[in-house]
């Protein structure tokens, strides 16, 4: 839906350029170019050693760019800095969540974003928003006061992506490493869920191994092979009889067979 | 076939009910052993509840209250601070000599000297555990021998005279009940009760303690967090050897032997886990309580140094012990 | 079919005896005692010279079969904060036991002391390895019980007039060297052999590097973990021995504060507390710097109080230049540095290897 051709002329949200980034001989990315659009997901795919991990991670801030830049609604997005990029409105969740398993949802969901005025923290409102929170994501837990360790996945999930997009600085711009990677099939449709449910606030560039996942929820998918784009497959708008031979594209853009 | 289940049911709202106890038990578990504890010392010998002796406990709690408080705050971070007993000292023994050869109107330096040496110590710490990495059991290890070492440097031997209104104003009961020492102690204790549950420094401290690489995630700036701790626990064993100096009015390079491990269980009693990330000041409060009172207990009761040392010893590994079926049930 | 010759071209893979990269590895060190022993003896003219030598033999002789026995508890992935004790304790039952029988007590007295360490040892191992609690703190809490049963049965009080062939023996020499440096040359070669060349050694070295992984391949791995720690006990009490010997008497007070001395020396030596790491060979160097050190030190006139000071920045010092050659040297690890400092939290795990 928000890949009509006038949806397209409209200003990208996300737009990366001429990125390249070498790791001591290994040139991981080549100038790279990218750009997502409002209220959309982008799948981000290829094989193993693509550098999938690494544009995202220079987009989201953890690493610094060789070469190239990344602006946010035309604005540009300082090199190599988290702060900068979640000023900027791009947040990314990790694959391993980045959770803190001993401390309870609330901590977890405001940890270095907590409301509070003059250093002392109002824990009600915190509370308070945190059920607003789960709600939204349509997730029960048992207690605000339970280890988030003692959370299923699927909570674990709601706990990451509530923290990336509904507290602190507004994001614009969600990046999801591999989420649904090590989950049961019942865990896996819970966070393809929340996903969906949140693509109607952000932008999601989503990095998964996944196909069917892929097809499920995004709405064009951008292949990286050997640091460079190979190519970008449409997804959304696509008919039942249309999917193996895109899904086929894709694998062969991958793998780069002629 | 139909098996009555009659009889189980019953005995399923038992357990239940004494599941519920034990759980609610176990909350509070750490204020129960407490008053456990003080339940049976007064029995087992009638000195125990005297104003004499309760205020020797307090006192001497206090002390130890004013590190385990920098300690908590390192323990809850992830880190661990075994020099302060080694800077305690070695802030008692700059005290003693600055008193001893400039007199009483040299107070004021003599606190600021401690207290900065507390806070250098700290800060090097800090430094090499957040900035060079490494691993903070070691580097606190390490600046212990040398705070050690420099506190024997200063002098050899016990610093003898310290001039009396030194300790004079320590030790003189306000409103004819409570020495300022132990006012110092309970300020100290509130104000890092207050820090650590209160304030966004606190939480993000705990952030730090339960998943650092998170933390850093969440643009929570670890290193400065762990110098300001480290140097906060420096500082708190600096005022603990003001504060000794203020008690016995002398300093001696030689005590506080294994103060960081009273220092230690204190907080773990408590509930303070050393992973990182778990525990509260009211519970080190508690667990100090607890360790002052066996102390004293023991003594009162007559029970011979040496043994007392492996009492010591039996009740480091409980706690440990506590810490580890307490944490692991989840 | 004719079978002249390999059917594969087998690759050209490079071997280096073991001895060749001990060396290597030890390098830095061997260069930088060399580089105190050349300075000490320029700066103090009775340093250099058999005399000293034996000496520094005989004063690093105790700590380095104390050391060898922190660096096998270290290798296996744990650490012993209780060794200083148990060298106490078991020098103590020693004594006592010479005290009683005289010099037909000799051997009862050896066998008492090793029995003691071994029991003293046997307590840490079971309780760390049954439930898995911190070998840091069940160290520490054990240290001051052995050490309290050590001020138990001595009932604090020194213990004296131990048979003088026994203290002669100890304290004097066989052909010229010290024979406390013999008996300590004799545990550091046991312990090398054990852990180069014994099954349970390269057990040992799994267990510490990966926990886990040592189970799945079929490592006893609670059993071994429990036998470092006895293994241990066993050389403080070798130690215990040596200083009873030494001393021709004991307190319990003394050796305290040993145990980080030996761990300072492993670690300079190359052990390092993440486990798996470790050789007899760098236990000995690390030994032999923390003694040139110090006893230059004391030549050039540096008060003694200050001796502490040295180990403890001996150590900081060890840990980062072992950290630094882990880190692919320096270059990296000012890169790190500066990096944390310029640009606040960043990764500090190498960023020059790509994730994916």
């Amino acid at each position: 839906m928000s890949n009509t051709p006038a949806a397209r002329d409209r200003q990208p949200i996300l737009s990366v350029s001429g990125i390249s980034k070498n790791f001591g001989g290994i040139q991981a990315l080549s100038d790279v170019n990218l750009t997502l659009y409002d209220k959309e997901v982008l799948a981000l795919l290829g094989d193993n050693g693509a550098g999938k991990s690494t544009l995202v991670k220079i987009i989201s801030g953890a690493y610094a760019r060789d070469r190239g830049e990344v602006f946010v609604e035309g604005e540009r997005v300082k090199n190599g800095s988290v702060q900068d990029s979640k000023r900027a409105g791009i947040k990314m969740i990790y694959q391993d969540l980045a959770l803190f398993g001993v401390l309870d949802v609330t901590s977890n969901l405001f940890m270095g974003e907590q409301i509070a005025r003059w250093g002392i923290i109002n824990k009600r409102a915190m509370r308070e928003r945190a059920r607003e929170i789960l709600g939204v994501l349509r997730t029960t837990v048992k207690s605000l006061n339970q280890e988030v360790r003692t959370l299923s996945g699927g909570q674990q999930h709601s706990v990451a992506i509530g923290r990336g997009v509904y507290v602190g600085t507004r994001a614009k711009i969600i990046i999801m490493d591999e989420p649904t990677a090590g989950l049961g099939i019942e865990e896996s449709a819970k966070v393809l869920e929340l996903l969906k449910e949140i693509r109607h606030q952000v932008a999601v560039i989503l990095i998964s191994h996944n196909l069917d996942h892929v097809f499920e929820v995004a709405d064009r998918a951008v292949v990286l092979r050997s640091g460079a784009v190979a190519g970008e497959v449409q997804i959304a708008g696509a008919t039942a009889s249309e999917i193996p031979s895109r899904k086929n594209e894709i694998v062969s853009l991958m793998l780069g067979a002629v | 076939m139909d098996i009555s289940l009659g009889g189980i049911t019953g005995a399923n709202v038992y357990t239940r009910w004494l599941g519920r106890a034990l759980s609610w038990g176990e909350k509070y578990s750490t204020f129960m052993i407490l008053v456990t504890l003080i339940v049976i010392f007064s029995l087992l010998s009638p000195h125990f509840m005297t104003t004499t002796n309760v205020r020797n406990i307090v006192i001497r709690v206090s002390i130890m209250l004013v590190v385990a408080v920098g300690m908590t705050l390192v323990l809850i971070s992830g880190g661990i601070d075994l020099s302060v007993g080694s800077v305690a000292v070695m802030s008692s023994m700059i005290v003693g000599t600055i008193l001893k050869d400039h007199g009483i109107s040299a107070a004021p330096i003599a606190i600021l000297a401690a207290l900065g040496a507390g806070a250098l110590v700290g800060l090097t710490n800090g430094l090499f555990i957040g900035l060079f990495g490494v691993p903070p059991f070691i580097m606190t290890m390490a600046m212990m021998m040398i705070a050690r070492s420099l506190a024997e440097f200063i002098q050899r031997g016990v610093v003898p005279d310290v001039p009396v209104e030194f300790s004079r104003f320590f030790m003189t009961n306000i409103a004819g009940t409570v020495p300022p020492l132990v006012v110092i102690a309970a300020v100290v204790a509130l104000a890092g009760h207050l820090v650590l549950s209160y304030t966004v420094f606190g939480a993000n401290a705990r952030g730090v303690g339960a998943n650092a690489s998170a933390a850093k995630f969440c643009a929570i700036p670890v290193l400065r967090y762990r110098l300001a701790l480290y140097i906060t626990s420096g500082m708190l064993a600096g005022l603990a050897g003001i504060m000794v100096v203020g008690r016995t009015n002398s300093a001696n390079p030689g005590a506080l032997k294994n103060f960081e491990l009273e220092v230690i269980v204190g907080p773990i009693i408590g509930g303070v886990s050393f992973l990182g990330g778990r525990g509260t000041m009211v519970g080190t409060i508690i667990g100090v309580l607890i360790i002052g009172i066996i102390g004293n207990a023991l003594n009162l009761l007559g029970i011979e140094p040496y043994w007392q040392m492996v009492t010591q010893g039996a009740i480091i590994l409980a706690a440990v012990f506590l810490d580890y079926a307490r944490h692991r049930k989840q | 079919m004719s079978t002249n010759g390999p059917l594969v071209k087998t690759p050209v893979i490079r071997y280096e005896p073991e001895f060749i990269t001990g060396l290597k590895n030890n390098l830095p060190l061997i260069v930088a005692l060399t580089v105190c022993i050349v300075a000490f003896s320029l700066m103090a003219p009775n340093f250099l010279g058999a005399q000293n030598f034996t000496i520094i033999l005989r004063q690093v002789a105790i700590l380095a079969v104390l050391a060898n026995a922190a660096a096998i508890v270290l290798i296996g992935g744990g650490i012993d904060l209780s060794l200083g004790s148990i060298l106490a304790f078991s020098a103590m039952t020693t004594a006592l036991t010479l005290r009683e029988f005289g010099l037909n007590g000799v051997p009862l007295a050896i066998v008492v002391g090793l029995a003691s360490g071994l029991l003293a040892g046997a307590v840490n191992g079971l309780i760390i390895s049954h439930w898995g609690l911190n070998p840091l703190l069940v160290t520490l809490s054990t240290s001051l019980g052995v050490r309290g049963f050590a001020h138990v049965v001595s009932n604090g009080r020194l213990v004296s007039n131990l048979p003088r062939e026994f203290t002669n023996l100890m304290a004097g020499d066989q052909l010229g060297i010290p024979t406390l440096a013999v008996i300590a040359g004799l545990m550091g070669m046991s312990v090398h052999i054990v852990l180069s060349h014994t099954v349970y050694g390269k057990a040992i070295k799994g267990l510490g590097s990966d926990f886990t992984a040592a189970a799945y391949c079929g490592v006893p791995v609670k059993r071994y973990q429990a036998s470092t720690y006895m293994v241990a006990g066993v050389l403080a009490a070798v130690a215990g021995i040596m200083a009873v010997g030494r001393a021709g008497s004991m307190t319990p007070y003394s050796y305290t504060g040993i145990e980080l001395e030996a761990i300072a020396a492993c670690v300079i030596g190359g052990t390092l507390f993440t486990g798996g790491v470790g050789s007899a060979l760098g236990v000995l160097l690390g030994t032999l710097f923390i003694g040139v050190v110090r006893n230059g030190l004391i030549h050039v006139g540096l008060e003694t109080s200050l001796l502490k000071l040295v180990n403890g920045s001996l150590l900081v010092f060890a840990v980062i230049v072992d950290r630094m050659r882990r880190g692919e040297g320096l270059r990296a690890w000012l890169r790190v540095v500066r990096h944390t400092l310029t640009k606040g939290p960043g990764q500090t795990r190498r960023r020059d290897m790509p994730s994916r």
